[in-house]
């Protein structure tokens, strides 16, 4: 059973299905963060926040991997975009 | 260090049932609590809760999420508890450092117990046709009809009857849409038989073993085709229907926000009944990282009652090690919080969730948890 | 589980997949250790991909150029993508008191042949709007490539992988064997490992590798810090913008450590590259903080603001990512180690690349192939040996 149906899974890099599958048999892929780097899925504005879950799966499904040994992406500062400008300022005591 | 630090006792990221509730406890026995929350106003999910809670009566049963917003609000106002809104805590660093941003203002606060209650984030599902406008998650639906009381259209397919997919159902007929049919994968309807005879009730069709092959449309949702599923969830060739409609909401389920906790290091495994990976803890809800504490859906997906008791578990044994709170107090306090937990986590979903829980605390003991370092 | 290899390469970096490809292409039978879930786990997989020319000196220059050539036909030869990409580079300057030094290094990189050409900081704006009014003075120069990291370390290790490499993952060097003066076998968490020669090319742990040997490898971790923004249209004429400070920062460890200025001293210097996909990358940093892989929010300040200083665009753009890699910095003289030793015979170090691996790793891979089967290297590599360290062992 050929899947025809090439859908998008990351929406902010526009990558797809096809492209996370042969990315994972060419590289011999087996984390959710080696997808990402080679693919880009999950590399955009949301960091993964929506497409991890079906990375996840597509890799469960092309490798001897379960989804519950597959660790989520590694997550790194900032978990929202942030300008650049914001970073560069000194602290500010009144947030309130 | 350059950058300023704002101190206090205990730092609740996520205003939700479960934030509220630690820093009602925290604060209640004379800690510096500062809640942080990403959005305009607290409460979390709870305002988009129109709809009454069911069980006893000690659990809040018959009063409405709204209304529990309300009430936690009230106390957390008046307990003085600093709580910073349109903030996000963008990063978690050593120290118990958050790092923070509000109105354009950078900023570093600094507790000595840190709660991250970052609740939940909806599951995708994905068919041809997924990204097409239209196709949006239960929760981002609830939220237009409830909060922003905007209908994102007029013919509904649900994806999913889960309590959630059951819920936003009767919600979007209760605002005016028409909800065409809802679709569960399983042979089974998902969510409490309360909701789904409701809906029922009403006309509208669950379809179980039935999935969505495809959305179809020019620029925006305008046709769905739906398919039977055998044992195995497969589509069955053959069986699919069409049906005209312009907005799916997507009831996949929830996976815990865990963002902050992994950046934090805590370990991590994984438990399919609580919605995925998520920080193991203990019986006080403390991860493996000394001082860092989850509760509510970041610990796990299960509802608002438990992730209140949750987050009072957390306030409660801060509060005591923090010296707020004598050991005897605070023993008898979370004895009564495990009682009432226990009584929530029975019955056919709640006691999934107490074996779920049970195996946390036994990984919590091993430590077979897998830590992600970056 | 007894395994045989005629080589085994310690670290899935991009120096340790380049030796085990132009291995493999000789025919060799290779097997690589990884102790992560994965390559490009290290400096390999927390870098800009950034491959400048006009930033080397003589001897690791030659190394750099014969590197550059391998890099033209790559793509094709591996069979993958890697995103090489001629982006040339500027190096520029936001201090009045460093004129003198950019003439110098112009005049400097003139005379190693470099095609490089200041230009004054008016001119520079006109040529390209997005620069800082602060900037004096820029050296271009149009040698200068950059590269997808993983593409790079990945495709490698696919190339590598069809010649009939082995790769081990999730597997740790424990011990190595030695039968008198030569290894026998190396031995992991999970196998044993019977080879004629062990390549060390663990990066920032390759000392560990080489105390298990006896040896003092005088390679370090030295922490780099980079963040990612979101993508906006590309820059018309320069995606590689340097900040002169950078000549300080990553080639000359006395002057980081003595500096009294905050910034220096976490080595923040300004490296940003533009890439295809219209992200820019804001480095560098670097610090010595064990093995310790995250960013602070101090060094992220003090590259922010430096980078708003250079490309004042930058301020209103979104970070959406940071990382920190660890690289190895050989604090003997900063200069790569591509050596055979005395004993034991059959081991050969390829690492001490510093922030320059993913430039050096063709011509590292070659260099190391050629060390191991054949009776000399196609280029000197006797300043990289590893007996320069006397003192030490």
């Amino acid at each position: 059973m050929k899947k025809k149906v090439n859908n998008t899974i990351c929406r902010c890099e526009e990558i797809s299905e096809q492209e996370i599958r042969d990315a994972i048999r060419k590289f011999n892929l087996r984390t959710v963060d080696a997808v990402k780097r080679l693919t880009r899925a999950g590399m955009g504005l949301c960091q993964g926040r929506t497409c991890t879950p079906l990375l996840t799966k597509i890799i469960a499904e092309e490798t001897d991997k379960k989804v519950d040994e597959l660790l989520p992406l590694s997550k790194r500062p900032p978990v929202r975009p942030v300008k650049v400008e914001f970073l560069a300022r000194e602290g500010e005591q009144k947030l309130d | 260090m350059g950058l300023e630090l704002k101190k206090c006792d205990v730092i609740v990221v996520g205003s939700g049932p479960a934030g509220l509730s630690c820093s009602i406890e925290a604060a209640g026995c004379g800690a510096d609590v500062i809640s942080i929350d990403e959005n305009g106003r607290p409460g979390g999910q709870l305002f988009k809760q129109i709809h009454k809670f069911f069980g006893a009566s000690q659990h809040r049963a018959g009063v409405r999420g709204f209304d529990i917003g309300l009430q936690l609000l009230e106390q957390v106002n008046k307990l003085g508890v600093n709580t910073l809104l349109n903030t996000v805590a963008y990063g978690i660093f050593g120290q118990k450092t958050v790092g923070i941003i509000k109105n354009e203002k950078i900023g570093m606060i600094q507790g000595k117990k840190i709660l991250l209650a970052t609740g939940a984030i909806e599951n995708p599902v994905v068919f041809s046709g997924w990204t097409l406008p239209g196709v949006m998650g239960a929760g981002a639906a609830q939220t237009m009809i409830n909060i922003h009381r905007v209908l994102p259209g007029k013919r509904f397919i649900i994806l999913g009857s889960g309590n959630v997919g059951l819920i936003i159902s009767y919600q979007l007929l209760q605002a005016g849409a028409s909800v065409i049919a809802v679709l569960e994968a399983a042979p089974r309807i998902g969510g409490y038989q309360v909701h789904s005879s409701k809906i029922r009730r009403v006309g509208v069709p669950i379809f179980t073993s039935s999935s969505i092959k495809e959305v179809k449309g020019d620029k925006e949702v305008e046709e769905v085709v739906i398919v039977r599923l055998d044992d195995s969830w497969r589509p069955i060739k053959g069986t699919e229907k069409s049906l005209t409609a312009d907005c799916v909401c997507i009831a996949g389920g929830l996976h815990p926000s865990i963002e902050l906790a992994q950046m934090a290091g805590c370990d991590l495994r994984f438990f399919s009944e609580l919605g995925g990976h998520l920080p193991i803890h203990n019986e006080n809800m403390e991860t493996t990282v000394d001082g860092i504490y989850v509760a509510g859906d970041t610990a796990g997906i299960e509802e608002a009652s438990t992730a209140m008791e949750e987050g009072r578990l957390a306030g409660i044994d801060m509060a005591q090690k923090l010296g707020y709170l004598s050991q005897d107090k605070a023993l008898r306090k979370k004895e009564g919080i495990r009682e009432s937990l226990l009584a929530l986590r029975s019955g056919p979903f709640g006691c999934l969730s107490h074996a779920a829980k049970s195996n946390i605390l036994q990984a919590m003991k091993t430590k077979r948890g897998s830590k992600i370092l970056f | 589980m007894i395994k045989r290899a005629d080589v085994v390469v310690v670290g899935g970096g991009v120096i340790g997949c380049s030796v085990a490809y132009y291995l493999a292409k000789k025919g060799v039978r290779v097997i690589v250790v990884e102790k992560k879930e994965g390559l490009s786990l290290g400096a390999s997989g927390a870098n800009q991909g950034g491959c400048p020319l006009q930033l080397f000196k003589s001897p690791v220059l030659e190394l750099a150029r014969e590197s550059l050539k391998l890099y033209k036909n790559l793509a094709e030869e591996i069979e993958c993508d890697i995103e090489y990409e001629n982006v040339g580079s500027l190096v520029c300057s936001v201090d009045e008191k460093q004129y003198p030094d950019m003439k110098k290094h112009f005049q400097d990189k003139r005379r190693e042949g470099i095609n490089v050409r200041l230009i004054e900081g008016h001119q520079l704006r006109k040529l390209e709007p997005t620069l800082g009014e602060d900037i004096i003075v820029g050296v271009e120069e149009w040698d200068s490539y950059m590269v997808n990291p993983f593409k790079v370390n990945y495709g490698f290790a696919y190339a590598a992988r069809k010649l009939g490499t082995e790769f081990l993952f999730s597997s740790q060097v424990k011990k190595i064997e030695r039968d008198k003066e030569r290894i026998a076998s190396v031995i992991t968490d999970r196998e044993k490992i019977k080879t004629n020669f062990l390549v060390n090319a663990a990066g920032a742990w390759a000392s560990e590798i080489g105390k298990m040997l006896g040896l003092t490898i005088p390679v370090r971790a030295r922490r780099g810090q980079i963040m990612v923004t979101e993508p906006v249209p590309l820059n018309k004429r320069w995606r590689y913008i340097l900040d002169a400070d950078y000549l300080t920062t990553a080639f000359d460890l006395a002057a980081v450590e003595d500096s009294k200025e905050a910034r220096i001293k976490l080595g923040v210097a300004g490296s940003y590259i533009q890439e295809k996909s219209g992200n820019w990358t804001i480095g560098s940093s670097r610090d010595f903080a064990g093995y310790n892989n995250r960013v602070t929010m101090q060094t992220l300040k003090y590259m922010a603001k430096r980078a708003i200083k250079f490309v004042p665009k930058l301020k209103d753009i979104s970070c959406i990512r940071t990382f920190a890699g660890l690289r190895p910095f050989c604090y003997g003289d900063g200069l790569p180690i591509l050596s055979k030793i005395k004993s034991p015979q059959n081991f050969v170090i390829a690492t001490g690349h510093a922030g320059e691996g993913m430039t050096l790793a063709p011509i590292t891979g070659k260099l190391i192939a050629e060390l191991i089967t054949e009776s000399g290297t196609s280029l000197s590599i006797d300043a990289f040996s590893f007996s320069r360290f006397k003192n030490i062992n």
